[in-house]
């Protein structure tokens, strides 16, 4: 049967969802029913499944070259293309704009240099320069803001798949188009890229051009650049957050991937090297040391050798200062030797506790009232306890006590 | 670890300095899990590390945020072997059937999930059950591999023959990516003379 090229090219635009889900999923069907089937799951419920198969062969969308029907190679890498849209707009094309503009921006910065004003060629030519900017940033704009859609699609797809093998390849892609499109986009678009510089250099020749132009009867310039000056602004900040939303989108899921993916060829070097009886290819005891000191010498001989010099470097060193204000004498505390030999120059001493007191301070009486018990064991001859007892008043709490008198021992 | 202690500072000894000081002599890895002992570890960690320096110690903040002694170990290398063959399989099966998981990765979900010792894959195929076997482990071995894991604070037993991974997990995934990005790896066919990873074999109790 004859087929006429616009009867393909019209049938598969009308049934291209039947076509392209055989393409992706490879499929090939043994016999006609089944593709019957197929086109019967994948299209309109009041489509007829039976005529939609029946044409695909006669116009040999599918084809039985080895007994199972099949759309033919050519369909199949044509299709395979198609779904690869993104390609359209690669970023090879997209520096290929941002190029453009740097030329235009170029020729705007000449114009704005020899600006004169009220002249209306030259009025013209320059605002038909603005609408070639804007053009030119709505199209980088609009490129970018489908393939970011695109991306969410693929990734929304990705996340709904069940299919191992179809998670697979869509992940696949998924790294294709982050590693290969959307970083090198980002390159261009990210503040600090050509494209943020050039639409910089845009929006301040608009605003130069907007200023200078103050005054001047006929404002339709000064309103075109300002128009031109607002709308780079906006499809930079647009081009730019639907980048960065698409990076947030995608960025994780293949930072996972790249990085699992490392881990598991680790993984499979490591279980060859095993598998091989190579156990010294792994360096266990450079690379995964697990000290287990449990039941050692406490202190090793690391620990002792630090020890050890430690303490040799603290030999040289001077003794820590005590302050560092200026220095005062100190009284010589009393002691019961010192006490003692000046009772002993008495020959009576009334109150022993109260003299004490009147060398040693009445501040508290802990200090006074030991300096008498050493007195006691000292030379105990000497003292006598009298009947009555006293109350000592210190500067903190006041004591009462017996009454200890001195008379000088004779001694032989 | 970075010693900010001044040698000749006296530093107040940590709380939990002997309680911390047995765990990590005996390899454990500490981590949040630890409760008590980490926290002490976290705040002091500076004065921790300068004790340890001094008994001949070398402390270790791991970035995924637990701490170790690195340093010549004492283990048995059969034993670490034992432990690693054991991850890397592991780490195997789940990267081949992480697209059956709603996470559909693996490395991120590992210490959110637990496993049942029972449905392990290291028996599950013959090469795998070849390669554990040259280890010295079968399947009722497989216990001691974990306990000696949980030993090093990489797993926590849970009930009904379950476990779960710990933070220091992390030093396998990362010796993993150390073989990954191991330039020299394809070069390194032959054997080097007289370094064995046997070499370094030290029966367990010895000292350092």
């Amino acid at each position: 049967m004859a087929r006429h090229p616009t009867d393909f090219i019209r049938f598969l635009a009308k049934h291209y969802q039947i076509l392209s889900a055989m393409c992706r999923e490879n499929r090939r069907f043994t016999s006609e029913s089944e593709l019957e089937v197929f086109c019967g799951t994948h299209s309109p419920p009041d489509a007829n499944a039976g005529a939609i198969a029946r044409r695909l062969r006669e116009l040999g969308a599918v084809t039985q070259a080895t007994g199972d029907w099949a759309p033919p190679p050519y369909l199949r890498a044509f299709l395979a293309e198609l779904e690869q849209r993104h390609a359209l707009a690669s970023p090879g094309v997209v520096r290929g704009w941002v190029e453009k503009l740097i030329d235009l921006a170029s020729r705007l910065e000449s114009s704005t240099s020899s600006l004169t004003g009220g002249d209306d060629r030259y009025d013209i030519a320059v605002v038909d320069l603005f609408d070639e900017i804007t053009d030119t940033l709505a199209s980088i704009a609009g490129a970018v803001g489908a393939n970011c859609d695109r991306i969410g699609n693929e990734v929304s797809k990705y996340r709904s798949e069940e299919d191992a093998t179809q998670i697979r390849k869509r992940l696949s892609r998924l790294v294709d188009l982050h590693a290969s499109y959307l970083e090198p986009v980002l390159g261009l678009v990210d503040i600090g890229g050509d494209f943020h510089m050039v639409c910089e250099r845009i929006a301040s020749d608009c605003e130069s051009i907007a200023q200078d132009t103050i005054g001047i009867r006929d404002d339709s310039l000064r309103q075109a650049a300002i128009t031109a000056s607002r709308d780079v602004v906006w499809l930079r900040r647009s081009t730019l957050r639907r980048a960065h939303e698409a990076n947030r989108e995608l960025g994780p899921l293949c930072e996972a991937a790249a990085r699992e993916s490392t881990i598991t060829r680790g993984v499979n070097r490591a279980l060859e090297a095993m598998a091989n009886d190579r156990w010294d290819r792994l360096g266990l005891h450079r690379h995964l040391q697990v000290v287990i000191d449990q039941d050692g010498p406490i202190i090793s001989d690391r620990g002792a050798k630090t020890v050890v010099s430690g303490a040799r470097s603290y030999r040289v060193e001077p003794p820590p200062l005590l302050g560092t204000g200026s220095q005062s004498e100190m009284d010589v505390p009393w002691g019961a030797g010192a006490l003692l030999a000046a009772l002993e120059a008495s020959s009576h001493v009334p109150d022993v506790l109260e003299w004490i007191c009147d060398r040693v301070g009445w501040e508290a009486a802990d200090g006074p009232a030991g300096l008498l018990y050493d007195l006691l064991e000292l030379e105990a001859d000497g003292f006598a306890a009298g009947a009555g007892t006293r109350t000592y008043v210190f500067r903190g709490v006041d004591m009462d006590a017996h009454i200890w008198a001195w008379r000088a021992p004779a001694h032989d | 670890m970075t010693d900010v202690i001044s040698n000749s500072a006296l530093i107040p000894l940590p709380a939990r300095l002997s309680s911390v000081f047995r765990s990590l002599r005996s390899g454990r890895h500490l981590s949040r899990e630890d409760g008590a002992d980490f926290l002490d570890l976290d705040r002091h960690a500076p004065q921790y590390a300068h004790i340890l320096a001094g008994l001949g110690y070398d402390l270790q903040r791991h970035p995924q945020g637990f701490y170790y002694l690195q340093g010549r170990g004492s283990i048995r290398s059969e034993r670490m072997r034992a432990a690693l063959l054991f991850m890397l399989i592991l780490f195997q099966a789940l990267d081949e059937t992480k697209f059956q998981t709603d996470d559909r990765s693996w490395e991120r979900s590992l210490l959110r999930r637990s496993f049942r010792v029972a449905e392990l894959p290291h028996f599950q195929t013959a090469q795998r059950r070849s390669m554990m076997s040259a280890v010295g482990v079968d399947e009722a071995g497989l216990a001691r591999v974990l306990q000696l894991l949980d030993r090093l604070g990489v797993v926590r037993m849970l009930p009904e023959a379950q476990f779960e991974f710990l933070p220091p997990v992390h030093r396998f995934i990362d010796l993993c990516v150390h073989f990954a990005e191991d330039d020299q790896w394809s070069e390194s066919s032959e054997p080097t003379d007289g370094v064995s990873d046997l070499d370094d074999d030290e029966s367990e109790g010895e000292g350092k």
